[in-house]
Protein backbone atom coordinates (compact mmCIF):
# COMPACT_ATOMS: atom_id res chain seq x y z
CA UNK A 1 0.00 0.00 0.00
CA UNK A 2 1.33 3.74 -0.65
CA UNK A 3 -0.43 6.44 0.09
CA UNK A 4 1.00 9.93 -0.81
CA UNK A 5 -0.67 13.07 1.29
CA UNK A 6 -0.02 16.79 -0.28
CA UNK A 7 3.18 16.39 -1.86
CA UNK A 8 4.94 19.12 -3.35
CA UNK A 9 8.34 18.88 -5.22
CA UNK A 10 10.44 21.91 -6.13
CA UNK A 11 12.95 21.23 -8.48
CA UNK A 12 15.86 24.19 -8.79
CA UNK A 13 12.90 26.60 -7.23
CA UNK A 14 10.48 24.99 -10.48
CA UNK A 15 7.47 23.36 -9.13
CA UNK A 16 7.06 20.23 -10.52
CA UNK A 17 4.25 18.32 -8.85
CA UNK A 18 2.01 20.21 -6.15
CA UNK A 19 -0.49 18.98 -3.98
CA UNK A 20 -0.77 15.68 -4.42
CA UNK A 21 -2.65 12.88 -2.69
CA UNK A 22 -3.44 9.57 -3.42
CA UNK A 23 -3.68 6.26 -1.54
CA UNK A 24 -3.04 3.10 -3.88
CA UNK A 25 -4.63 -0.20 -2.80
CA UNK A 26 -2.78 -3.30 -2.70
CA UNK A 27 -4.15 -5.82 -5.54
CA UNK A 28 -5.24 -2.98 -7.52
CA UNK A 29 -3.93 -1.33 -10.93
CA UNK A 30 -3.14 2.59 -10.68
CA UNK A 31 -3.11 4.41 -13.85
CA UNK A 32 -1.10 8.23 -13.97
CA UNK A 33 -1.98 9.74 -17.40
CA UNK A 34 -1.20 13.38 -18.65
CA UNK A 35 0.87 15.23 -21.06
CA UNK A 36 4.54 15.02 -21.63
CA UNK A 37 6.29 16.79 -19.23
CA UNK A 38 3.42 16.81 -16.36
CA UNK A 39 5.18 14.95 -13.74
CA UNK A 40 3.86 11.50 -14.32
CA UNK A 41 7.59 9.41 -14.34
CA UNK A 42 8.56 11.84 -11.14
CA UNK A 43 5.58 11.06 -9.69
CA UNK A 44 6.29 7.62 -10.43
CA UNK A 45 9.82 7.59 -8.74
CA UNK A 46 8.31 9.65 -5.89
CA UNK A 47 5.86 6.41 -5.03
CA UNK A 48 9.32 3.93 -5.98
CA UNK A 49 11.12 6.22 -3.06
CA UNK A 50 13.85 7.10 -5.49
CA UNK A 51 12.88 10.79 -5.18
CA UNK A 52 12.23 12.33 -1.86
CA UNK A 53 9.43 15.05 -2.23
CA UNK A 54 10.34 18.62 -0.90
CA UNK A 55 6.78 18.53 1.56
CA UNK A 56 4.24 16.55 2.26
CA UNK A 57 3.87 13.13 3.95
CA UNK A 58 4.03 9.91 2.07
CA UNK A 59 3.61 6.06 3.65
CA UNK A 60 5.18 2.74 2.02
CA UNK A 61 4.22 -0.30 2.97
CA UNK A 62 8.20 -1.32 1.74
CA UNK A 63 10.63 -0.27 3.19
CA UNK A 64 12.75 0.88 0.08
CA UNK A 65 12.87 1.52 -3.67
CA UNK A 66 12.32 -2.03 -5.70
CA UNK A 67 13.12 -2.63 -9.69
CA UNK A 68 11.18 -0.71 -12.14
CA UNK A 69 10.49 -0.02 -15.77
CA UNK A 70 12.19 3.42 -16.48
CA UNK A 71 11.13 4.99 -19.79
CA UNK A 72 14.60 4.59 -21.06
CA UNK A 73 16.07 1.52 -19.33
CA UNK A 74 19.90 1.24 -19.25
CA UNK A 75 20.86 -1.54 -21.43
CA UNK A 76 24.71 -2.89 -22.04
CA UNK A 77 26.51 -2.86 -25.45
CA UNK A 78 26.11 -6.92 -25.08
CA UNK A 79 23.77 -9.87 -26.21
CA UNK A 80 20.31 -9.73 -25.07
CA UNK A 81 21.11 -12.91 -22.69
CA UNK A 82 23.32 -10.50 -20.88
CA UNK A 83 20.65 -7.89 -20.65
CA UNK A 84 18.24 -9.92 -18.99
CA UNK A 85 20.94 -11.19 -17.01
CA UNK A 86 22.60 -8.67 -15.38
CA UNK A 87 21.03 -6.91 -13.02
CA UNK A 88 19.65 -10.12 -11.67
CA UNK A 89 23.16 -10.32 -10.35
CA UNK A 90 22.27 -7.45 -8.09
CA UNK A 91 19.47 -8.43 -6.10
CA UNK A 92 20.97 -12.05 -6.09
CA UNK A 93 17.43 -13.32 -6.40
CA UNK A 94 15.37 -16.03 -8.52
CA UNK A 95 14.79 -15.59 -12.15
CA UNK A 96 11.32 -15.57 -13.29
CA UNK A 97 10.94 -16.35 -17.09
CA UNK A 98 7.68 -16.65 -17.80
CA UNK A 99 7.29 -13.36 -19.49
CA UNK A 100 10.38 -14.12 -21.24
CA UNK A 101 9.04 -17.26 -22.85
CA UNK A 102 5.81 -15.29 -23.65
CA UNK A 103 7.66 -12.51 -25.71
CA UNK A 104 9.93 -14.85 -27.21
CA UNK A 105 13.06 -13.77 -25.70
CA UNK A 106 14.70 -16.80 -26.03
CA UNK A 107 14.41 -16.60 -30.01
CA UNK A 108 16.58 -13.88 -29.60
CA UNK A 109 18.81 -14.37 -26.76
CA UNK A 110 22.29 -14.15 -28.29
CA UNK A 111 21.72 -11.51 -30.19
CA UNK A 112 23.77 -8.04 -30.05
CA UNK A 113 21.10 -5.89 -28.03
CA UNK A 114 21.64 -2.84 -30.32
CA UNK A 115 20.61 -4.98 -33.55
CA UNK A 116 16.98 -5.07 -32.32
CA UNK A 117 14.23 -2.98 -32.74
CA UNK A 118 12.66 -0.51 -30.18
CA UNK A 119 9.94 -3.16 -29.89
CA UNK A 120 11.88 -5.61 -29.47
CA UNK A 121 14.03 -3.84 -26.86
CA UNK A 122 11.10 -2.99 -24.73
CA UNK A 123 10.32 -7.02 -24.85
CA UNK A 124 13.41 -7.55 -22.84
CA UNK A 125 12.93 -4.42 -20.67
CA UNK A 126 9.62 -5.87 -19.53
CA UNK A 127 10.70 -9.59 -19.45
CA UNK A 128 13.62 -8.30 -17.06
CA UNK A 129 11.74 -6.29 -14.61
CA UNK A 130 9.12 -9.18 -14.77
CA UNK A 131 11.95 -11.77 -13.66
CA UNK A 132 11.80 -9.99 -10.42
CA UNK A 133 8.94 -11.96 -8.69
CA UNK A 134 7.42 -9.00 -7.46
CA UNK A 135 4.23 -8.03 -4.98
CA UNK A 136 4.61 -4.39 -6.37
CA UNK A 137 4.91 -3.63 -10.35
CA UNK A 138 6.28 -0.12 -11.39
CA UNK A 139 6.06 0.94 -15.18
CA UNK A 140 6.81 4.26 -17.12
CA UNK A 141 4.77 3.79 -19.94
CA UNK A 142 5.28 -0.24 -20.59
CA UNK A 143 3.54 -0.30 -24.17
CA UNK A 144 5.94 2.48 -25.49
CA UNK A 145 7.13 0.88 -29.37
CA UNK A 146 5.32 -2.12 -28.98
CA UNK A 147 2.95 -3.38 -32.62
CA UNK A 148 -0.72 -4.00 -31.27
CA UNK A 149 0.12 -7.68 -31.04
CA UNK A 150 2.90 -7.26 -28.53
CA UNK A 151 0.43 -4.46 -26.71
CA UNK A 152 -1.89 -7.15 -26.52
CA UNK A 153 0.10 -9.43 -25.54
CA UNK A 154 1.30 -6.61 -22.35
CA UNK A 155 -2.85 -6.29 -21.63
CA UNK A 156 -3.40 -9.72 -21.13
CA UNK A 157 -0.43 -10.43 -19.01
CA UNK A 158 -0.55 -6.75 -16.87
CA UNK A 159 -3.86 -8.22 -16.24
CA UNK A 160 -3.22 -11.94 -15.02
CA UNK A 161 -0.54 -9.87 -12.85
CA UNK A 162 -3.26 -7.70 -11.90
CA UNK A 163 -4.86 -10.32 -9.99
CA UNK A 164 -2.63 -10.88 -7.20
CA UNK A 165 0.09 -8.12 -7.57
CA UNK A 166 -0.03 -4.39 -7.22
CA UNK A 167 0.46 -2.25 -10.50
CA UNK A 168 2.26 1.58 -10.91
CA UNK A 169 1.53 2.34 -14.55
CA UNK A 170 1.80 5.78 -16.19
CA UNK A 171 -0.02 5.36 -20.22
CA UNK A 172 -0.69 7.55 -22.75
CA UNK A 173 -3.14 5.27 -24.44
CA UNK A 174 -6.71 5.74 -23.16
CA UNK A 175 -8.01 2.62 -24.80
CA UNK A 176 -5.38 0.26 -22.18
CA UNK A 177 -6.16 2.41 -19.46
CA UNK A 178 -9.82 1.57 -19.86
CA UNK A 179 -8.90 -1.93 -19.91
CA UNK A 180 -6.13 -2.25 -16.91
CA UNK A 181 -7.28 0.28 -14.22
CA UNK A 182 -9.06 0.89 -10.82
CA UNK A 183 -7.99 4.17 -10.35
CA UNK A 184 -6.58 6.70 -12.84
CA UNK A 185 -5.42 10.06 -12.24
CA UNK A 186 -4.47 12.37 -14.70
CA UNK A 187 -2.03 14.81 -14.27
CA UNK A 188 -1.72 18.51 -16.00
CA UNK A 189 1.34 20.73 -15.44
CA UNK A 190 2.00 18.76 -11.87
CA UNK A 191 -1.41 18.76 -10.34
CA UNK A 192 -4.04 16.41 -10.32
CA UNK A 193 -6.45 17.47 -12.59
CA UNK A 194 -9.05 14.53 -12.37
CA UNK A 195 -8.97 11.28 -10.57
CA UNK A 196 -11.46 8.27 -10.30
CA UNK A 197 -12.07 4.81 -10.82
CA UNK A 198 -12.30 3.59 -13.71
CA UNK A 199 -15.63 3.97 -15.04
CA UNK A 200 -16.47 7.54 -13.59
CA UNK A 201 -12.70 8.83 -14.82
CA UNK A 202 -13.26 8.48 -18.38
CA UNK A 203 -17.06 9.79 -18.22
CA UNK A 204 -15.38 13.02 -16.28
CA UNK A 205 -13.11 13.24 -18.74
CA UNK A 206 -15.60 13.61 -21.11
CA UNK A 207 -17.45 15.91 -20.09
CA UNK A 208 -14.05 17.89 -19.06
CA UNK A 209 -13.12 17.98 -23.09
CA UNK A 210 -16.13 19.70 -23.28
CA UNK A 211 -15.81 22.11 -21.23
CA UNK B 1 66.47 12.58 -9.27
CA UNK B 2 67.22 8.77 -9.93
CA UNK B 3 64.51 8.24 -12.16
CA UNK B 4 65.69 11.42 -14.50
CA UNK B 5 66.94 9.34 -17.49
CA UNK B 6 65.50 6.33 -17.05
CA UNK B 7 62.30 4.99 -19.01
CA UNK B 8 60.03 4.99 -15.62
CA UNK B 9 60.84 8.35 -16.32
CA UNK B 10 59.26 8.98 -19.73
CA UNK B 11 56.21 6.53 -19.11
CA UNK B 12 55.41 9.07 -15.94
CA UNK B 13 56.30 11.72 -18.09
CA UNK B 14 53.68 10.11 -21.02
CA UNK B 15 51.34 9.23 -18.40
CA UNK B 16 51.22 12.80 -16.79
CA UNK B 17 50.38 14.16 -20.89
CA UNK B 18 47.67 11.69 -21.65
CA UNK B 19 45.79 11.52 -18.03
CA UNK B 20 44.13 14.98 -18.32
CA UNK B 21 42.70 14.13 -22.02
CA UNK B 22 41.43 10.95 -20.64
CA UNK B 23 40.20 12.38 -17.91
CA UNK B 24 38.15 14.64 -19.45
CA UNK B 25 36.25 12.21 -22.66
CA UNK B 26 35.78 9.73 -19.26
CA UNK B 27 34.02 12.49 -17.02
CA UNK B 28 32.50 13.70 -19.97
CA UNK B 29 31.00 10.29 -21.02
CA UNK B 30 30.44 9.57 -17.09
CA UNK B 31 28.26 12.68 -16.86
CA UNK B 32 25.90 12.27 -19.02
CA UNK B 33 25.14 8.40 -18.81
CA UNK B 34 25.48 8.26 -15.14
CA UNK B 35 22.68 10.42 -13.25
CA UNK B 36 19.85 7.74 -15.13
CA UNK B 37 21.86 4.78 -14.56
CA UNK B 38 22.24 5.46 -10.75
CA UNK B 39 19.16 5.89 -10.09
CA UNK B 40 17.74 3.19 -12.29
CA UNK B 41 20.94 0.37 -10.75
CA UNK B 42 19.58 1.99 -6.95
CA UNK B 43 15.93 0.68 -7.81
CA UNK B 44 17.52 -2.55 -7.88
CA UNK B 45 19.16 -2.14 -4.36
CA UNK B 46 22.72 -1.58 -6.28
CA UNK B 47 25.96 -1.19 -3.67
CA UNK B 48 28.44 1.76 -4.66
CA UNK B 49 30.86 -0.87 -5.96
CA UNK B 50 27.82 -3.17 -8.19
CA UNK B 51 27.55 0.89 -9.48
CA UNK B 52 31.37 1.28 -10.98
CA UNK B 53 31.79 -2.32 -12.37
CA UNK B 54 28.52 -1.56 -14.26
CA UNK B 55 29.40 1.78 -15.10
CA UNK B 56 32.55 -0.13 -16.52
CA UNK B 57 30.90 -2.81 -17.72
CA UNK B 58 28.06 -0.33 -19.56
CA UNK B 59 29.21 0.23 -23.01
CA UNK B 60 32.86 -0.92 -22.56
CA UNK B 61 33.67 -0.09 -25.87
CA UNK B 62 33.55 3.69 -25.08
CA UNK B 63 36.51 3.43 -22.22
CA UNK B 64 38.57 1.49 -25.12
CA UNK B 65 38.12 4.20 -27.37
CA UNK B 66 39.04 6.58 -24.93
CA UNK B 67 42.10 4.27 -24.01
CA UNK B 68 43.19 3.89 -27.92
CA UNK B 69 43.10 8.32 -28.16
CA UNK B 70 45.31 8.00 -24.81
CA UNK B 71 47.46 5.30 -26.90
CA UNK B 72 48.00 7.25 -29.97
CA UNK B 73 48.95 10.86 -27.51
CA UNK B 74 50.96 8.86 -25.83
CA UNK B 75 52.53 6.91 -28.53
CA UNK B 76 53.24 10.32 -31.15
CA UNK B 77 54.56 12.18 -27.62
CA UNK B 78 58.21 13.43 -28.50
CA UNK B 79 59.16 16.59 -26.12
CA UNK B 80 58.18 15.30 -22.76
CA UNK B 81 59.60 11.79 -23.03
CA UNK B 82 63.15 13.37 -24.19
CA UNK B 83 63.09 15.93 -22.09
CA UNK B 84 63.37 13.22 -18.80
CA UNK B 85 64.32 10.05 -20.80
CA UNK B 86 67.56 12.47 -22.46
CA UNK B 87 67.63 10.06 -25.80
CA UNK B 88 69.95 7.91 -24.51
CA UNK B 89 70.43 4.78 -27.30
CA UNK B 90 69.49 1.79 -26.63
CA UNK B 91 67.96 2.87 -22.91
CA UNK B 92 65.92 6.25 -23.35
CA UNK B 93 65.55 6.85 -27.02
CA UNK B 94 61.91 6.19 -28.57
CA UNK B 95 60.52 5.92 -31.89
CA UNK B 96 59.35 9.45 -31.62
CA UNK B 97 63.04 10.65 -30.60
CA UNK B 98 64.94 8.29 -33.34
CA UNK B 99 63.06 9.78 -35.94
CA UNK B 100 63.60 13.41 -35.35
CA UNK B 101 66.82 12.57 -34.50
CA UNK B 102 67.41 10.77 -38.26
CA UNK B 103 65.64 12.98 -39.90
CA UNK B 104 68.19 16.31 -38.53
CA UNK B 105 71.09 14.32 -39.59
CA UNK B 106 69.71 14.16 -43.10
CA UNK B 107 68.73 11.02 -43.18
CA UNK B 108 65.39 11.27 -44.42
CA UNK B 109 64.80 7.93 -45.77
CA UNK B 110 65.98 6.14 -42.27
CA UNK B 111 62.95 8.75 -40.33
CA UNK B 112 60.43 7.88 -43.25
CA UNK B 113 60.58 4.20 -42.68
CA UNK B 114 60.95 4.92 -38.94
CA UNK B 115 57.67 7.22 -39.19
CA UNK B 116 56.27 3.94 -41.18
CA UNK B 117 57.09 1.43 -38.78
CA UNK B 118 55.40 3.49 -35.81
CA UNK B 119 52.37 4.34 -38.12
CA UNK B 120 51.92 0.14 -38.32
CA UNK B 121 52.28 -0.13 -34.71
CA UNK B 122 49.81 2.14 -34.07
CA UNK B 123 47.85 0.62 -36.36
CA UNK B 124 47.78 -3.01 -35.06
CA UNK B 125 47.16 -2.04 -31.63
CA UNK B 126 44.35 0.52 -32.90
CA UNK B 127 42.85 -3.05 -35.26
CA UNK B 128 43.56 -5.20 -31.87
CA UNK B 129 41.69 -2.75 -29.72
CA UNK B 130 38.37 -2.49 -32.49
CA UNK B 131 38.64 -6.60 -32.92
CA UNK B 132 38.43 -6.87 -28.69
CA UNK B 133 35.49 -4.44 -29.22
CA UNK B 134 33.76 -6.03 -31.59
CA UNK B 135 34.34 -9.62 -30.17
CA UNK B 136 33.08 -7.96 -26.68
Amino acid sequence: MIELNKIFLNINQKEILSNISVKIKKNTCFVIMGKNGSGKSTLLKIMNQLILPTKGKSIFSIENSIPMLFQKPIWFDNTVDFNFHILQKIKNSQTNYSWYKKFGIDKIKNQKFTTLSGGEKQKVYLSRLMSFDQDLIIMDEPNQSLDLQNEKLLLNLLNEEKKHKTLILTLHDFELAKQLADEIIYLDQGKIRLAGSNGNFFESFQNLLKV
Amino acid sequence: MEILYTPTAMIIAQFVIILPIMMTLIIQYVEVEYPPFREELISYGASKLDLIKLLLKNKSGVYLTILLIGFGRAISEYGAAAIVGGSIDHVTRNMTAMIALETAKGNILTGVILGLILISISLIISFMINFLKAKN
